[in-house]
């Protein structure tokens, strides 16, 4: 399909032509067959789209409205399925650290020199240099992890099952 | 309604009538039904996203601007409920019938208006559901580029690329029909 013939054609069928414009594209459409079977095609999706119906729902939806107005509404948050996958995630990230952990992997000490610093041609202020140890870190990140691990096992787990059975009794 | 008779409503269902939200719901539960169910394809969930949709316009009335038309606010809560319902759907399933376009040498019938009419249903199906959502909403009778822009929180020329494209695609995938259509006279 030639796109800006196309948009032209679109125009002529949402009346946005001027009358000039709208002579000379019917001129077009007489002496091209296959603008006319563009034209039909276009003329058909246009008239299929606004046939789309109001629909009316159900005779109880004003009451169920109604009746519901201070029910805690279900919240945009993870999917059950997604927030399982995410709270197996942490879990097993959790592990995997704890594991490492006590087979000593972050016990050691890094030193970090920024006093060694050296930047040509730049003068450096006086930095000083410290230990950074990893397992300080890796532990913060952990507790983290388990307070993330927390709320998510509450949003998608937790607070479903009990809402459902409320809202059974 | 007029937006006269629409603002006292919301002012008496603010100070503590909240049987007037009533009149508001019957209003607009018709098009609310409507947009929920463009968007998820599926009468019992629109009807209950609808719903929740009014719910949470209801708990958050307090802070509709009354500078835009409630209408406005209303299917944009409408269309994010929906959406989030769309998202939480445990099985992604889809119609084989949708999947599939049948095209006339497959069929071996001649297209008619009906089987015309059931092939861009088909087709819209297969649009992106942002571009689907766009073209539906925008002709769907009371809507302007304008509103479907800010029920999808979208750039009006995003919305205007969106809708130009979907069209082209339905005209386009129709075509084909027409033409193979052609060839078997």
């Amino acid at each position: 399909m030639n796109a800006p013939q196309d948009e032209r054609l679109w125009h002529y069928l949402d009346g946005l032509l001027t009358p000039a414009e709208k002579a000379e594209v019917e001129r077009e459409i007489q002496r091209s067959p296959e603008l006319q079977q563009r034209l039909e095609a276009m003329r058909h999706v246009t008239h299929y789209l606004r046939a789309g119906k109001i629909e009316e729902p159900s005779r109880d939806f004003t009451a169920t409205v109604m009746g519901n107005l201070h029910r805690k509404t279900a919240s945009g948050g993870l999917s059950p399925r997604n927030g399982l996958l995410l709270l197996l995630g942490i879990v097993v990230a959790v592990l995997s650290i704890s594991f490492l952990m006590g087979k000593g992997s972050y016990d050691s000490q890094t030193l970090v020199p920024l006093d060694q610093l050296n930047a040509p041609g730049q003068v450096m202020p006086d930095l000083p240099s410290f230990h950074v140890n990893a397992k300080w870190i890796i532990s913060a990140l952990m507790v983290v992890a388990m307070g993330l691990a927390f709320v998510v096992l509450d949003q998608t787990v937790l607070r479903p099952f009990f809402n459902k059975r409320l809202q059974h009794h | 309604m007029t937006e006269r008779e629409e603002h006292d409503l919301i002012s008496r269902v603010l100070s503590g009538d909240e049987h007037a939200y009533r009149g508001l719901v019957d209003h607009y539960k018709r098009y609310a039904f409507t947009i929920a169910l463009k968007i998820l394809d599926n009468r019992a969930e629109a009807e209950e996203a609808a719903q929740d949709a009014f719910i949470k316009a209801f708990q958050h009335l307090r802070s509709f601007q009354r500078q835009s038309r409630f209408s406005t606010w209303l299917y944009r809560i409408v269309f994010n409920t929906a959406i989030s319902y769309q998202r939480k759907r445990k099985t992604v399933y889809h119609d084989i019938e949708k999947q599939i376009l049948l095209h006339p040498q497959e069929t071996g019938h001649e297209l008619e208006r009906e089987d015309k009419q059931r092939f861009v249903n088909q087709a819209i199906h297969q649009l992106n559901d942002a571009d689907r959502m766009a073209v539906q909403l925008y002709y769907l009778q009371e809507f302007s580029l304008e509103e479907v822009a800010g029920m999808m929180q979208q750039p009006i020329n995003t919305i205007k690329v969106r809708i130009h494209r979907a069209r082209q695609r339905l005209a386009q995938e129709l075509m084909h029909v027409l033409k193979q259509e052609a060839l078997t006279l």
